[in-house]
C-alpha cells in the first residue's frame, strides 16, 4: 500500500509545501523557510529511497478513475525518477540561492509557494503514468510559472510574462488537442497512452500510420514550445527578465526540461522507439533538432547580456535531449536522457554564477565582466566549469553526453550529427571562451557597475554562493564520476535498458 | 588487507600525474611570487617513477579505476616513456628556469604571477598525464587541459601581440579539439561495435577498428589534422610562430620541446600504424598526405624562418620545420607498415633529441638576454652545441636519430625522397644559422 | 423528503419576511444547514435506492404537482444548496455595510432557492414555468437590491428579457398542451411527434428560454445586470440563475422534443454558441470594468453549453453520452468557478473602492487569497488542467472527435485561449507594484469563501467521476 502512495507522498511534500507557503504571512520569514527547505529536504529522502525500490524493481503505482475510461495515474519508473531526482536536488538548491537572492524583497510568500508549486508540477510531469496525467502537469506547470515569471512586477517583466503565455499557452492548446486526438482516434482504452504499456501501437493497423505521423508532430510541436525548438523559442530569452533563481530553475529542471521530457516519453513510451523508427518521425525530428541546436549557437554569438546569452545557450543544449531521443539505438537514448540531467546541473549553475554577478556586482552585461575572476573566484571557476562542461570538455557532464550522443548517431547510422555535435561545440567556445577570457585574463575597468555586497570572508553571501559551488561540483562529479554505479551516466543507462529490452 | 593491496596497486600512477594539480589548487595570488619552488617539485614524482620504473626493468604497469569518467586506465607505455621522460627533464628544467627567474626578481615586477604558475602547473598535469592515460576519455581530457590552460601562459604577456597570439592559438586548439573529438569518437564507434559496453575503449584498440572500418580514412584524416593543430602541421601551424616568440622564454621551452610532441605522441596511439594491420593499404591517400605536409614543412618553414626578425620565431620555424620531418617519417612508416616498428624507433629517438635540444635553444634565448661581456659568448658557444645536434652533423644525438631512420628507408623503394629528406639537414642549418645571426649581440 | 426540499427555503423565506429585521441573519446559517443537510440526504437516497417520484397532494400526473428527482436532479439540488451556502456566508459579511439592502436581500435569497429547487425537481412542463417566473423575479429583485440608477436599469431590461421570455415559454406550453393533452415529462417524451405544432411549440419555448439564458445574441441584459449587481447576487445570478433556464432547454431539445428537434437546428444552436464564446470573450477582452469582465465572461462561458445540441444530437450514442457528460460538469464547474470568480472580484472591488481594471495593481500583495482564488476559478475557466472546467472541455472535445464535428472541435480547443486572453489581464494588473489606491481591509471570511468555492472548482478536476457516476441513476430526463 505504501507503495501506491509514494508518488502521492512525492507530489505532496511540495504541493504541501506550496499551499503552506501561500498562506504564511509576508513576515513570517523563519518559519517559512524552515518549512521550505525540511520540505525540500525531505523531498530528497522520498525520491532517493523510491530510486532504490525502483533499482530493485519495485512498483509504485498510484491509480484511479479521473474520467470515464481515462485514468489518473501517478507511477515511478526509471526515467521518472531521474527528473524527480533532478528536480529535487535542484529544488533545494535554487530554494537555497533564492533565499540569499530575494532577501528582504518584498512578495516572498508568493513567490516561495509559486515556486514550491512549479516544484510541484515538474514532479508531478516526472510521476505522470500516462499521457493524460501528463498533461495535466503539464498545463499546471504553465501556470505555477508565470507568477515567477513576472514576479518583479515591472512593465518589462508583464510584456515578458504576456509573450511567456501566449508561446505556451498556445503551445499548451496544441498539446490538448493532439492528446485529445490520440485518445478519440487512436487509444479509447487508454493503453497505448499508459507509458508502461510498451508495444501495443505497433499493433495498430497500417492505415492509421499517416495518422500517428501526424499525431506525433502535433505532440511535438506542443511539446516543443517548452522546449525551445526554433522557431518555437521565442518566449525563453524574453523570460530572462525574471529573478536568477527562476531563470535558473525554469532553464534547468522545470519548463524547458519539461518539453524535453515529455519529447522523451512521446518517443519511447508511446509510439515505442522502434515503431517510431519504422514510422519515420525520428529523422525528421532529428534534423529539426539540429536545425535549434547550431540556431540556437548561433544566436548566442550575438547577445551582450550574459543572462541572454545562456537563453540562447539553453535553446541549443536542450534540443541534444531531443536528437538523442531520436537516435534510434541504446547509446544515443543514453546519451539523450542523460544530458537532460547533465544539462540541468550545468546550466543551473551558470545562472546561479549569472545571479551572482548580478547581485554582488551589479553586472549584466558580458562587456562588465571583466577581471570579475578575481573579484568573485569561486563563482568564476563555478562558471568556468560550466562552460566547459557545456563546450564538452572532459572530464565535464556535457563531454559524457556528447561522447554517448555521438556514438549513438554513428550506431544509429546518422553520422552527420557528429557534424552537428562539433559545430555546436565549436559554436559554444566561440561564445563561451570570450567570456572566460574577459572573466580571468582582462584587467578591471573601473569600478564596477552596482557592487551592492562587499567582499568580506568569501566573494559574496553564502546562500549565493554555495548552491552555486555545489551545483559546480555535481557537474563535474557527473562527468569525473560517470562509470561509477550510482552516476547519472549508470542510472540513464539503466533507464535505456529497461526501454528496450521490456 | 586486500585493500591496502588494492591501494597500493592502483595509486601510484595517478598520484604522479595529479600532483602538479593539487599544487595548482595551492597557488594563492598574493604569495604566488614565493612559490616558484612549486614548478621545480612538480614533476619531479613522476620523473622518479619513471626512473624506478626503468630501474625495475620495465614491468607492466597500470593502474585502472573502473568507476571515474568512462572508465581510467592508467598506464607506462614502453615506446612512450622515452618522450615521458624527456618532457619531464624539460618541465623540470623550465622550472629551475622559472623559479631563478622569480627569485632573482627579474620578472619580479610582472603581474599575474598566480595565474601564470596555476596555468603552468596544468598544463603539466595535463602534459605528462597523456603521455600515461591509455583510456580515450582521459587522454582527451589530459589533452584538453593541456591545450586550454597553455592559453594562459601564451599571453602572459598581455601585450597586443601576445593576445592576438592567444586568439589565434585558441581558435586553431578550438577546431583541433573539434577534428579530434570527431575522430576519436567515430574510431571508438568503431571499436565498440554497437555493443552496449564498453562505450569508452582503450587508445590502443583504435588503431585495428579503424584498419577495419570502412570509413577508416576519413578516421585517420580526422586523427591526423586534429593532433597535427598541435604538432604544428603544415597548414594548421600558423598559432606556432605567433604564440612561440610571445610566450615567456621557458614556456616557449616547454610549448616547443614537450607539448608539440603531444600530437605526434596522438598520432602514435590512434593511427593505424604497423605491419599487423592488414588493411592499411586500403588508406594510402592519408600517408601520402602525411608525407607532402612533412615535406612542405620541413622546407616551407625553414624559408620562413629565415626571413624572421626574432630569435623565437625562427626556433618556432625551425620546430615546425623539425615537426615536419617526424611527419614525414611517421607517413613513410604508415605507407610501409613492415617497416614500421624500425620507423618508430626513429621517430621517438628524432622527438626526444629534438625535445631537449629545442628546449635548451629557448633558454638560450632568455640567458643570452641576461647576459653581457664575455659570458654571453661563452653560453652562444655551448648554444652551438644543441644547434649542431638539431643539425645533425656527426656524432651527434641528430645523427643518430636520423641515421636510424635513413638505415630503414634507404631498403624501401622511396626514390627521391631519400635525398629530400636527407638535404633537410640544409633546411635547418639555414635556421640555426639565422638563429645564431639574431642573436650576434644583446 | 423531496418536497422538503422547497418548504425549506419557502419556509425561510416568510419567516425572513415576518421575523424582526435583527432575526434575518440570525436565522441564515440554521437554513442553510437544513438545506444542505436536506439535499445531502436526498443525493444518499437516490444514491441507494434510485430515481424516485413524488406528487403533490397526491394528485397525479397529468393533473397534479409531480415532482421527480433522479440522479441529476439531485446533482443539481447539491451544487446549488452548497453554492447557495457559500454566497450566503459570504453575503453575510458582504452586506454589512449595506443595512437597507440586507433586509430585502435574504427573503429573496430564499426565494431564488426555492424557485431553483423546485425548477430542477419539476416534472411537468406547467411547473417548470412557475419556477422559472418565480426566479425572475427574485433575480430581479436581487439586481434592483442597490437601487442605483444603473442597477436599476440593468433590472429593467432583465425584467422585460425575463417577462418576455417566459411569455415565449408559455406560449409553446400552451401549443404543446393543445396538441397533447399533457404536460408531464415523462409522458411528452413517449408521446411527442415530430410534426409542425411540436417544432413550432420547441421553437418558442427555446427561443423564450435562450433569452433567459443571456445566449448571444439574446445576452444583451446579462452584463448590466450581473455586472451591476452586488457580488453575492452576482454570483448566484451566474452560477446558478441561467443554468435554470438552459437545464430546462436541454430538457425539451433531448428529452420532451426529441423527435421534433433536427440536426440543423442543432448545429444552429451550436453556432450561437460560438457567436457566444466568441462575442463574450471579445468584449470581456475590452471592458475596462472588473465586474464587466467577469459578466461576459458568464455570456462567453454559456457558449460552451450551447456546444450540446450539435454535440449530442443526430450522432452516435456514446458520442452523445460524452457530450452530456461533458456538459453536466461543465455547468457544476462553471457555477462553481464563476461564483468563486465574483467573489473574489467582489472583495477586491470593495477594498480598492471601485472596479476600474487599471487600478488593481498591487493588490497581489495584500489580498492574495482573493487574488489566488480568482487565479483558480481563472483555471477552470480556461479549462487548464487540473479542474472541472478542464475534463468537461476534454470530454467535449472527445465528443467532437466522436462524431466528427470538427467545427465544433477548433472552436471549443480555441475558446480555452481566448478565455485566457481576458483573464490575464486581471493578473498582469496585479502583479504591478503599484499601488494607486488605498486598500481598505475587508473581512478574511470573504476572501476564504471565494477560495473555497475556488478549490471546489479544481477539485472537481479529481473527482468528476462523482457527479458522473450519481447522473447515470436517470429515471428520464436524460438521453
Amino acid at each position: 500500500m505504501t507503495n501506491a502512495l509514494m508518488p502521492i507522498y512525492v507530489l505532496a511534500t511540495s504541493l504541501i509545501a506550496a499551499l503552506v507557503i501561500f498562506t504564511l504571512p509576508e513576515r513570517f520569514h523563519k518559519v517559512r523557510t524552515t518549512f521550505n527547505l525540511s520540505a525540500a529536504v525531505l523531498k530528497i529522502v522520498l525520491v532517493g529511497v523510491m530510486a532504490v525500490g525502483i533499482a530493485n524493481q519495485l512498483d509504485y503505482e498510484f491509480r484511479y478513475e479521473l474520467l470515464p475510461g481515462i485514468d489518473f495515474i501517478l507511477r515511478a519508473d526509471a526515467l521518472s525518477m531521474l527528473f524527480a531526482a533532478l528536480s529535487s536536488v535542484l529544488w533545494l538548491c535554487t530554494t537555497l540561492y533564492a533565499i540569499g537572492y530575494l532577501e528582504d524583497a518584498p512578495n516572498r510568500s508568493r513567490f516561495f509557494g509559486f515556486f514550491s508549486l512549479c516544484v510541484a508540477s515538474t514532479m508531478g510531469i516526472s510521476l505522470a503514468g500516462n499521457l493524460f496525467t501528463f498533461l495535466i502537469f503539464f498545463e499546471l506547470l504553465t501556470l505555477s510559472t508565470y507568477p515567477l515569471v513576472v514576479h518583479r512586477g515591472t512593465e518589462k517583466s508583464l510584456t515578458a510574462g504576456r509573450t511567456y503565455l501566449r508561446y505556451t499557452l498556445g503551445g499548451g492548446a496544441i498539446l490538448l488537442i493532439g492528446v485529445a486526438l490520440m485518445y478519440g482516434l487512436v487509444d479509447q482504452t487508454g493503453t497505448i497512452t499508459d507509458f508502461a504499456q510498451t508495444g501495443s501501437m505497433a499493433e495498430l493497423p497500417a492505415e492509421q500510420h499517416v495518422l500517428l505521423f501526424v499525431l506525433f508532430f502535433v505532440l511535438i510541436i506542443g511539446l516543443g514550445v517548452k522546449a525551445a525548438l526554433v522557431p518555437l523559442h521565442g518566449w525563453l530569452p524574453i523570460a530572462m527578465v525574471a529573478p536568477a533563481p527562476v531563470s535558473a530553475l525554469l532553464h534547468a529542471v522545470a519548463v524547458v526540461k519539461a518539453g524535453a521530457f515529455g519529447i522523451v516519453r512521446v518517443i519511447y513510451d508511446i509510439y515505442e522507439i522502434e515503431f517510431a523508427w519504422q514510422l519515420g518521425v525520428l529523422l525528421p525530428l532529428a534534423i529539426w533538432a539540429s536545425i535549434t541546436i547550431i540556431w540556437g549557437s548561433l544566436m548566442a554569438l550575438r547577445q551582450h547580456e550574459v543572462k541572454k546569452r545562456l537563453a540562447y545557450s539553453t535553446v541549443s543544449q536542450v534540443s541534444y535531449i531531443a536528437l538523442g531521443a531520436c537516435l534510434f539505438g541504446p547509446i544515443g537514448t543514453i546519451g539523450g536522457i542523460v544530458h537532460l540531467l547533465h544539462q540541468g546541473i550545468m546550466k543551473v549553475t551558470l545562472f546561479f554564477c549569472a545571479g551572482n554577478y548580478a547581485e554582488t556586482l551589479g553586472i549584466h552585461k558580458i562587456s562588465e565582466l571583466d577581471g570579475a575572476g578575481r573579484r568573485m573566484p569561486l563563482t568564476s571557476i563555478a562558471f568556468t566549469l560550466g562552460a566547459f562542461g557545456m563546450i564538452g570538455v572532459p572530464p565535464l557532464a556535457g563531454f559524457i553526453s556528447k561522447w554517448y550522443l555521438g556514438i549513438g548517431a554513428l550506431d544509429a547510422g546518422m553520422g552527420w550529427v557528429i557534424g552537428v555535435l562539433i559545430a555546436s561545440s565549436m559554436l559554444n567556445a566561440a561564445y563561451f571562451l570570450p567570456i572566460l577570457y574577459r572573466l580571468w585574463f582582462k584587467p578591471v575597468q573601473g569600478p564596477w557597475p552596482d557592487e551592492h555586497i562587499l567582499a568580506g570572508r568569501f566573494e559574496t553571501i553564502g546562500l549565493l554562493l554555495w548552491p552555486t559551488v555545489a551545483t559546480a561540483v555535481f557537474s563535474v562529479a557527473a562527468g569525473l564520476f560517470a562509470a561509477h554505479m550510482f552516476s547519472p551516466l549508470s542510472w540513464a543507462s539503466l533507464i535505456t535498458y529497461r526501454e528496450y529490452l521490456p | 588487507m586486500s585493500l591496502l593491496m588494492y591501494l597500493v596497486h592502483t595509486t601510484p600512477i595517478p598520484l604522479l600525474v595529479l600532483f602538479p594539480l593539487l599544487l595548482a589548487l595551492c597557488v594563492r595570488a598574493d604569495t604566488a611570487r614565493r612559490r616558484g619552488w612549486m614548478l621545480i617539485i612538480a614533476p619531479l614524482p613522476m620523473l622518479l617513477g619513471v626512473l624506478f620504473w626503468y630501474c625495475y626493468g620495465q614491468p607492466e604497469t597500470f593502474t585502472e579505476v573502473p568507476w571515474l569518467m568512462l572508465g581510467l586506465h592508467w598506464r607506462f607505455d614502453t615506446v612512450l616513456t622515452p618522450i615521458l621522460l624527456m618532457s619531464t627533464v624539460l618541465w623540470f628544467a623550465a622550472g629551475l628556469y622559472v623559479w631563478y627567474s622569480l627569485r632573482s626578481g627579474t620578472g619580479a615586477d610582472e603581474p599575474h604571477i598566480g595565474r601564470y604558475l596555476r596555468c603552468w602547473l596544468l598544463t603539466l598535469t595535463g602534459n605528462l598525464g597523456l603521455l600515461v592515460a591509455a583510456d580515450i576519455a582521459s587522454f582527451y581530457t589530459l589533452f584538453a587541459l593541456m591545450t586550454f590552460a597553455a592559453y594562459g601562459l601564451v599571453i602572459h604577456d598581455q601585450t597586443k601581440r601576445a593576445l592576438f597570439a592567444g586568439k589565434i592559438y585558441i581558435i586553431m586548439a578550438v577546431l583541433g579539439e573539434g577534428l579530434l573529438f570527431s575522430g576519436l569518437i567515430w574510431g571508438a564507434a568503431q571499436a565498440a561495435g554497437g555493443a552496449l559496453t564498453p562505450v569508452a575503449p582503450l587508445i590502443h584498440e583504435l588503431p585495428l577498428a579503424i584498419a577495419n572500418s570502412d570509413y577508416g580514412m576519413y578516421i585517420a584524416l580526422l586523427l591526423f589534422l586534429g593532433f597535427g593543430v598541435k604538432a604544428g602541421l603544415a597548414g594548421l601551424h600558423w598559432w606556432l610562430p605567433l604564440a612561440h616568440p610571445v610566450a615567456p622564454t621557458p614556456a616557449s621551452a616547454v610549448l616547443s620541446g614537450a607539448m608539440i610532441k603531444a600530437g605526434l605522441v596522438g598520432w602514435l596511439l590512434t593511427l593505424p600504424l604497423g605491419g599487423d594491420l592488414e588493411s592499411a593499404a586500403n588508406m594510402e591517400l592519408v600517408p601520402t598526405i602525411a608525407v607532402l605536409l612533412g615535406l612542405i614543412g620541413a622546407y616551407g618553414a625553414a624559408v620562413l624562418g629565415v626571413f624572421s626578425k626574432k630569435a623565437k620565431t625562427v626556433l618556432a620555424y625551425s620546430s615546425v620545420s623539425q615537426m615536419g620531418m617526424i611527419t614525414m617519417m611517421v607517413g613513410t612508416g604508415w605507407l610501409y607498415p613492415h617497416a614500421w616498428p624500425a620507423i618508430l624507433a626513429a621517430v621517438i629517438a628524432f622527438a626526444v633529441h629534438h625535445g631537449l635540444n629545442k628546449g635548451l635553444l629557448f633558454f638560450g634565448v632568455g640567458w643570452l638576454k641576461a647576459l653581457h661581456g664575455r659570458a654571453r659568448w661563452v653560453v652562444l658557444v655551448l648554444l652551438l652545441i644543441p644547434a649542431l645536434n638539431l643539425i645533425g652533423v656527426p656524432f651527434t644525438s641528430g645523427e643518430y636519430a636520423k641515421d636510424l631512420f635513413k638505415d630503414v628507408i634507404s631498403g624501401l623503394p622511396v626514390g627521391l625522397f631519400y635525398a629530400l629528406f636527407t638535404y633537410g639537414a640544409l633546411a635547418t642549418t639555414a635556421l640555426m644559422i639565422r638563429y645564431f645571426y639574431l642573436q650576434r649581440r644583446p | 423528503m423531496i418536497p422538503i426540499l422547497l418548504i425549506i427555503p419557502l419556509a425561510f423565506a416568510i419567516l425572513s419576511l415576518l421575523l424582526p429585521r435583527k432575526w434575518t441573519r440570525t436565522i441564515v446559517i440554521p437554513g442553510l444547514i437544513l438545506q444542505l443537510g436536506a439535499a445531502l440526504i436526498l443525493c444518499l437516497t437516490i444514491y441507494t435506492e434510485g430515481p424516485q417520484d413524488y406528487a403533490l397532494g397526491d394528485w397525479q400526473a397529468p393533473l397534479g404537482i409531480s415532482l421527480l428527482a433522479d440522479g441529476f436532479t439531485v446533482t443539481l439540488l447539491a451544487l446549488t444548496a452548497l453554492i447557495a451556502a457559500l454566497c450566503a456566508i459570504y453575503a453575510l459579511f458582504f452586506l454589512e455595510r449595506y443595512n437597507r439592502e440586507q433586509f430585502y436581500f435574504w427573503p429573496l435569497f430564499w426565494f431564488l432557492l426555492a424557485s431553483l429547487n423546485g425548477i430542477w425537481l419539476a416534472a411537468d412542463l406547467f411547473n417548470l414555468y412557475v419556477g422559472l417566473e418565480l426566479l425572475g423575479l427574485s433575480a430581479v429583485g436581487m439586481v434592483a437590491l442597490t437601487s442605483e440608477r444603473p442597477a436599476l436599469k440593468a433590472a429593467l431590461d432583465y425584467l422585460y428579457a425575463a417577462l418576455f421570455g417566459s411569455l415565449a415559454y408559455l406560449a409553446g406550453v400552451a401549443l404543446i398542451y393543445g396538441a397533447y393533452g399533457t404536460l408531464a415529462i415523462p409522458q411528452l417524451s413517449e408521446m411527442v411527434a415530430g410534426n409542425i405544432t411540436t417544432q413550432v411549440a420547441v421553437a418558442l419555448m427555446s427561443v423564450g428560454l435562450l433569452l433567459k439564458t443571456a445566449i448571444f445574441p439574446l445576452h444583451f441584459w446579462l452584463p448590466p445586470a450581473h455586472g451591476g449587481a452586488l457580488a453575492p447576487v452576482s454570483a448566484l445570478l451566474s452560477a446558478l440563475v441561467v443554468k435554470a433556464s438552459f437545464y430546462i432547454l436541454a430538457l425539451i431539445w433531448l428529452d420532451v422534443g426529441a423527435l421534433a428537434v433536427t440536426v440543423s437546428a442543432a448545429q444552429l444552436m451550436g453556432a450561437l454558441g460560438a457567436g457566444a464564446i466568441l462575442w463574450g470573450s471579445w468584449n470581456a477582452f475590452k471592458t475596462p470594468q472588473v465586474k464587466m469582465l467577469v459578466a461576459y465572461s458568464t455570456v462567453a462561458q454559456l457558449g460552451y453549453l450551447m456546444m450540446l445540441f450539435p454535440l449530442a444530437i443526430g450522432v452516435s450514442e456514446a458520442a452523445a453520452t460524452m457530450a452530456w457528460q461533458g456538459t453536466i460538469l461543465h455547468l457544476l464547474a462553471h457555477a462553481f468557478a464563476k461564483a468563486a470568480m465574483f467573489l473574489s472580484v467582489g472583495t477586491l472591488v470593495l477594498a480598492i473602492g471601485h472596479g476600474r481594471i487599471a487600478d488593481l495593481g498591487g493588490v497581489s500583495q495584500h489580498m492574495p487569497m482573493a487574488l489566488f482564488a480568482f487565479g483558480l476559478s481563472a483555471v477552470s475557466l480556461m479549462g487548464l488542467p487540473p479542474s472541472g472546467g478542464f475534463n468537461a472541455k476534454w470530454l467535449l472535445l472527445q465528443s467532437a472527435i466522436q462524431s466528427g464535428q470538427w467545427h465544433w472541435f477548433v472552436v471549443i480547443a480555441g475558446g480555452g485561449l481566448l478565455t485566457a486572453a481576458y483573464v490575464f489581464r486581471i493578473f498582469r494588473v496585479s502583479f504591478t507594484e503599484t499601488v494607486r489606491h488605498e486598500i481598505q481591509a475587508t473581512h478574511p471570511m470573504l476572501q476564504l469563501s471565494a477560495l473555497l468555492l475556488a478549490f471546489i472548482a479544481i477539485g472537481l478536476g479529481f473527482a468528476s467521476e462523482w457527479p458522473l457516476r450519481l447522473m447515470d441513476l436517470t429515471g428520464g430526463g436524460t438521453p
